[in-house]
């Protein structure tokens, strides 16, 4: 800031109050966050990709459902921007389509897991008794093997689902619950860790002796200094939960055929690899560059939240 | 040193257990049925002794003891007098697992056709990962904030965003259907027997091992980076640099040693994950490993060999973790006496 040499101290000092700008925590995170060209180019990507989906159809009004044998495997031209598969459905509108479940499917799987990482962590951490047992089952979730299980999961309950709730409510309810339950275990073990350390801190003890409830301690005071650490793990385990989704649809164990997904699209299309390149090139790299966007995004808010890392 | 191992082992039985209950349990509540592929003009009744002789009447407990004695007792020690011929016990009225699908095989033979190309695609894999994961992130450590630096770590995070069922198909796009240099489907039935076979099959598993290699070493490569650099700001870096030794010695012999001792737990660790990716490649290629029964049994509803293949999977968790806890204490002996 530019202060003339003549300026009077007292000045100066209300100067430089009114001038600089009032800084909060969410403030200074972006400031940080927009100094990481990494992290802002994922961010712009992943706007870009859900403005695509979210306003596609309105843009794009093709029927990704449109079976037309007489354009099959046709490749990308101007009548269709990323051609069409064996069926003559157009790839584009699948893409689009299949962008808002698959994105769907990561936020709702995130929501489950964070929930339930941050509930384990915060009652293990804060709740000496149920430290021990809730990190024990922590411990063993993480020793499953998760994809094998994933996979078992999804043929065994797919069909009561779907009977229940219709074909692509049910798996969409299976997909995210089943990825859900698998995902909750880093969050609470990262979430009880800071808990401990927060639990001996001055501002807790103030709490607790001003007579402030456990309940309320926990939920006011501990939960929100540990957003930090659940936003960024919330960050990772979108893409995480997206990554999961395709491949279960890639095995063939996702969602079904007829509901396209990213995940989905290259599996009904994989046999066209070779022949039809552009039927799995495109989801494929939709699916990469989402992925790679929201990880990006991820590192960028580490590095963003955590005070220490801050000059 | 002897009671660290101990309790460690002590320690993984109830969760082996913990394991193979969430397992039976989650496919004894499905609605597979060994009598659902037998053709429907079979009378009920037969259906139904066919049930009773698979014990499939009785309470779900002593259906979970049973198996549990399968799995642990009785498929090892048929393994066992398999290759090496001695007859222990009643080795004919032992109760075998087998699959529903495939005329009554046991399931350990099914698996053990298949498990020699999974382990070593896996394997090479492994191996490879760790080769060149290594160097890249104690060089990467060494010079942090250099240009390698940063163009690794843009590097590693692209290597662990790919799903690897995508760079399998960008692998066969660009290496067999452009450059026509490796077959683009696996063929299960090569013999290796001379020279040129064994060309074929190293040609062959080059696109499946470059997948799976691809993936480990941006996690590996990230991991050692973390822990070569906290290791560089140590004292004890600056009493070796200050007593004369060459830069050469003070990394390979000092900085590597110990920062080393976390990578390689994350190496034991990871092995039952790149398993699980081995399900995809295996997909992808048309390799005949493991993942692929798993996958082929899911679909024809064939329960014991799921719940076979998944047993294994489960078994190398607990001990890829045990190993890693012992390795720990092993390396890093303040481990062992907190």
């Amino acid at each position: 800031m530019s202060i003339s040499a003549g300026a009077a101290p007292p000045k100066l000092e209300i100067g430089i109050q009114t001038k600089r700008k009032h800084r909060t925590l969410w403030g200074d995170a972006w400031v940080q966050f927009r100094r990481n060209r990494l992290a802002v180019l994922g961010l712009t990507l992943i706007a870009l990709i859900v403005l695509g989906v979210l306003a596609g159809p309105y843009l794009y009004p093709v029927d990704p459902k449109q079976i037309n044998i007489l354009d099959a495997s046709v490749p990308p031209s101007s009548a269709h921007p990323f051609g069409t598969d064996d069926l003559g459905r157009d790839m584009l509108a699948r893409c689009i389509y299949g962008g808002r479940i698959s994105l769907s499917v990561g936020l709702a799987a995130m929501l489950i897991a964070m929930s339930a990482g941050a509930a384990i962590g915060l009652l293990a951490g804060y709740v000496g008794k149920l430290d021990n047992i809730l990190m024990r089952f922590t411990d063993m979730m993480l020793t499953l093997p998760q994809i094998p299980l994933l996979l078992v999961a999804m043929s065994l309950f797919r069909d009561p689902l779907r009977m229940r709730f219709g074909l692509e409510v049910g798996a969409f309810v299976m997909v995210v619950t089943i990825i859900g339950v698998f995902g909750w275990m880093p969050t609470a073990r990262m979430v009880r860790g800071s808990v401990l350390s927060l639990k001996r801190k001055e501002f807790v003890e103030a709490a607790v002796n001003v007579g402030v409830r456990n309940g309320s301690i926990m939920w006011r005071h501990i939960l929100p200094n540990t957003m930090a650490i659940i936003i960024v793990a919330a960050t990772l385990s979108v893409a995480s939960a997206i990554l999961t989704e395709s491949t279960l649809s890639f095995l063939g164990l996702g969602f079904p055929p007829d509901v396209p997904t990213w995940g989905s699209l290259l599996y009904e299309n994989r046999n066209y690899m070779v022949k039809a390149p552009w039927m799995v090139m495109f989801p494929g790299i939709l699916i990469s560059l989402t992925i790679l966007a929201i990880n990006f995004i991820g590192d960028g808010l580490r590095d963003a939240l955590d005070p220490r890392q801050r000059q | 040193m002897g009671t660290y191992i101990l309790r460690r082992i002590l320690t993984a039985i109830p969760t082996l257990l913990f394991i193979s209950f969430v397992i039976f349990a989650l496919l004894a509540l499905s609605p597979g049925d060994p009598t659902a592929n037998l053709p429907p003009s079979l009378p009920m009744e037969i259906k139904l002794q066919i049930r009773e002789s698979l014990g499939m009447n009785q309470p779900m407990p002593v259906r979970y003891v049973r198996w549990l004695q399968q799995f642990m007792v009785n498929e090892p020690l048929n393994a066992f007098e398999k290759a090496t011929g001695i007859a222990i016990g009643d080795s004919e009225g032992r109760l075998r697992i087998t699959s529903w699908t495939a005329r009554g095989k046991p399931v350990i033979d099914l698996v053990l056709e298949r498990l020699p190309q999974t382990l070593w695609v896996v394997g090479l894999a492994y191996f490879l990962s760790i080769a060149i994961a290594v160097p890249i992130g104690v060089f990467a450590a060494y010079r942090q904030n250099s240009m390698f630096d940063q163009a690794s770590s843009v590097l590693a995070v692209i290597g662990f965003s790919l799903p690897t069922f995508f760079t399998g198909v960008l692998v066969i796009q660009i290496f067999a259907v452009w450059l026509g240099w490796f077959p683009s489907l696996y063929n299960t039935t090569l013999r290796v027997t001379d020279w040129n076979s064994f060309l074929q099959q190293l040609k062959q598993m080059i696109m499946p091992v470059m997948v799976l290699a691809f993936f480990q070493v941006a996690t590996i490569s990230r991991f050692a980076r973390s822990s070569s650099i906290e290791n560089l700001r140590q004292d004890y870096v600056r009493t070796a640099r200050s007593k004369g030794l060459g830069e050469r010695m003070v990394v390979t012999r000092h900085v590597v040693r110990n920062s080393m001792i976390p990578v390689v737990t994350l190496i034991a660790l990871g092995i039952p994950g790149i398993f699980g990716g081995a399900i995809v490649t295996e997909q992808i290629f048309a390799v005949n490993g493991i993942g692929q029964l798993l996958i082929i049994s899911i679909q024809s509803n064939d329960l014991p060999v799921v719940q076979t293949v998944l047993m294994i999977f489960a078994v190398l968790v607990v001990v890829f973790n045990l190993i890693a806890d012992i390795a720990y204490g092993i390396l890093d002996p303040r481990i062992r006496y907190s």
